[in-house]
């Protein structure tokens, strides 16, 4: 039997010959480039802190009792393992600006103009995105993240950092307008 | 700042989620480990994922080298006796000899680069607590930008924010009333006395303001004069996050908003619960998880809500007579959670207790004991550096064989996430008490102990030569700071960079 995995590979032709377990274990394995693919521009481009981070939910997924069987179970589980490292990960850059200083960003009190539709198909507009994510702050980068790549609304993204939800609203707003504000000084206003 | 229109950023939505092949190596290595737990327990664990994953890596063995170990007794006595017979002090040797576990160490001198030094106006100072006066401050950006102040003067800047190689001066400013500094973001926070009338020192006290400052531009965004509550009321520490300014004075608390520079709530300590025998010192604020953390002199613990000031948790983490405490009981925010520490006295001796707090606060990740105490710088990653100093002194009889009474001093590096020990070094003796300082980046922990040294985590040590003519010992308050490769030194003309390996 030939199994095909939904979004990621084919295991094998004798995929029947494997356990269950196995089969769960080699997909997880399969699944290493989406999980490095979710980090990569979650965290700016840096790819040695992606590797860790890919490294730590790979580890922790194998180390679970729970792993899911199906493999579109799976991915959505590791998504899930992905997101809680990644927060854990803002949460501790967080910290550790907020006691011995932060990068210079550009949180402009000036209300910035809006970014022009782009062409997001295309690697050097993604790399570009990612490079002006790089440049926020650890709690921008965050709320950018969370709400605009993943999806969460700002109740869910209050719970995650600790703030309340007028806080996480007014972090969202400064967290845009720092984005567009590095955008237009690397690309200018392109509207 | 009010939310606003976000349609620009919904094209984002999706736009980001495809595979990318890592690094090959990373991959293959990053398989076999996975083949390696699954065939150690083929997913049979029981281990949940809230549970933290196993180590990656191993916490290398401390290098015992303290004459504090315990060791034969025959040992100490037969040192002793060389001791008094050759009238020369067992551990004073030039520099640090480093005996340890990695055998053989390359010493490195490093040489001064003079056209690397600032000037005669600026002093650095560290993060290291022991011998602030609370007038010199330090901090620096991860976009390696320094910021310096250095004690008022008649004329020239008290403060210059300089790259991180000492070599260009980014903006200088005088602000004579300069009491504390703090690095939030993309801007810097000065705490201040608002009156320079040195009369009115004779009728109360000043007034004090919090003004925050563009940190590239030294430009000013707000002030505002924090409230008065009695005539015994001085303001003296601050922290902010991108939520909350929060500045303590020996008999209050108050919070401001960052962006606007309004009073968002200010409480006298005894209305939150924190009742205090002495207000000689300042309770420093914390911000952690959203909240406000205070440690006092007795050893409690107490959150306030950052958005109202209101007491949230209090409880006692060190079990110590208020009486017994020497120094002080410090928090720091690290990545591992909320690092406590208290110096205390106790039957002569002098102890310092650490206690890592899990980010709920409740629980107590590891704690440490040590003897004496000197200095303690906590790096980015969370590592601890201590220097620890006990004072030994010799019975007349021994002193009149050659012994004389000293200084030992041993770095403990640490561990922030399991508290054990990166290493510690030999004790070193000094004939007096000198200047003490430490400073970790958690790559290298330099100190001065008598002269100046680095060490990375490898064990290996780097001499400063250029302090082997203890000048430095003779300031009772110099400061060093490593930041990245380079180690700054503050001497009487100014500020030296050394350039690490």
């Amino acid at each position: 039997m030939d199994i095909a995995l939904p979004g990621f590979t084919r295991v094998t032709s004798h995929a029947d010959e494997l356990t269950t377990h196995e089969v769960a274990a080699r997909s997880l394995a399969a699944a290493i480039p989406r999980i490095y693919g979710y980090f990569y521009p979650r965290v700016g481009g840096d790819r040695a802190l992606a590797e860790d981070l890919t490294q730590d939910t790979m580890l922790s997924a194998v180390r679970s009792a729970n792993t899911p069987q199906h493999p579109e179970e799976q991915i959505r589980w590791l998504y899930g393992i992905a997101r809680n490292r990644l927060v854990d990960h803002y949460r501790k850059q967080g910290r550790e600006r907020t006691l011995f200083g932060t990068r210079l960003d550009a949180d402009d009190p000036v209300e910035q103009p809006g970014l022009p539709d782009l062409d997001l198909e295309s690697m050097p507009v993604r790399e570009e995105v990612i490079a002006v994510l790089a440049a926020l702050s650890p709690r921008h980068q965050a709320a950018i993240v969370l709400k605009y790549f993943d999806g969460l609304d700002v109740v869910e993204i209050a719970a995650v950092l600790f703030l309340s939800e007028s806080a996480t609203q007014s972090l969202l707003a400064r967290a845009r307008n720092s984005f567009r504000s590095i955008w237009i000084a690397r690309n200018g206003d392109t509207r | 700042m009010t939310p606003t229109n976000d349609q620009d950023f919904a094209q984002f939505e999706g736009a980001f989620d495809f595979s990318q092949a890592p690094d090959p190596t990373f991959a293959e290595i990053l398989r076999r480990r996975m083949d390696a737990e699954r065939m150690e327990k083929p997913l049979q664990h029981t281990t949940s994922l809230a549970s933290p994953p196993a180590k990656t890596s191993q916490v290398q063995k401390p290098v015992d080298l303290s004459p504090t170990s315990r060791r034969p007794v025959w040992v100490a006595v037969a040192a002793l006796l060389v001791v008094a017979i050759i009238g020369a002090s067992v551990w004073k040797v030039d520099g640090i000899v480093n005996e340890g576990q990695y055998g053989a160490v390359p010493e490195v001198v490093l040489p001064i680069d003079a056209s690397a030094v600032p000037g005669p106006d600026v002093a650095v100072t560290s993060r290291a607590i022991a011998g602030s006066d609370g007038l010199f401050l330090f901090d620096s950006t991860d976009d390696a930008v320094l910021l310096m102040a250095i004690p008022p003067t008649d004329a020239g800047p008290n403060m210059v924010a300089m790259d991180s190689q000492g070599t260009e001066r980014i903006w200088e400013m005088n602000d004579p009333g300069l009491a504390q500094v703090f690095v939030s973001g993309n801007t810097r926070y000065i705490l201040r006395s608002g009156t320079t009338d040195q009369s009115q020192w004779e009728y109360g006290i000043p007034t004090y303001e919090i003004a925050a400052y563009d940190v590239a531009l030294a430009t000013q965004k707000w002030s505002i004069e924090l409230p008065k509550s009695g005539d015994r009321s001085y303001w003296g520490a601050i922290a902010a996050s991108e939520d909350v300014v929060v500045a303590t004075g020996t008999t209050d608390v108050a919070a401001i908003d960052p962006d606007t520079g309004s009073l968002l709530w200010h409480h006298q300590l005894g209305e939150v619960g924190i009742q205090r025998e002495s207000e000689m010192s300042l309770l420093d604020p914390v911000i952690i998880n959203g909240q406000v953390a205070l440690i006092d002199e007795s050893g409690w613990l107490r959150t306030l809500s950052s958005e109202s000031g209101e007491l949230m948790s209090q409880s006692a983490v060190f079990d110590v007579s208020p009486a017994n405490v020497v120094a002080y009981a410090r928090a720091f925010a690290t990545p591992r959670g909320l690092l406590t520490m208290i110096v205390y006295s106790e039957g002569g001796q002098t102890y310092t207790d650490l206690k890592l707090l899990d980010d709920s606060l409740s629980s107590t990740v590891w704690s440490r004991q040590m003897k004496g105490f000197g200095a303690v710088d906590i790096a980015d990653n969370g590592d601890i550096a201590i220097l620890t100093r006990i004072f030994k002194s010799y019975p007349r009889v021994l002193k009149i064989v050659g012994l004389r009474s000293h200084m030992n001093t041993n770095l403990i590096w640490i561990d922030g996430t399991t508290g054990d020990d990166i290493l510690t070094t030999k004790s070193i003796s000094t004939e007096d008490w000198g200047s003490t300082s430490v400073t970790t980046n958690g790559t290298y922990t330099c100190f001065l102990a008598g002269d100046a040294v680095c060490v990375d985590r490898n064990g290996t040590m780097y001499h400063i030569d250029a302090v082997l003519d203890n000048r430095l010992a003779i300031y009772t308050d110099t400061y060093m700071i490593v930041a990245g490769q380079t180690l700054w030194v503050q001497r009487e003309h100014g500020v030296e960079v050394f350039d690490l390996p």
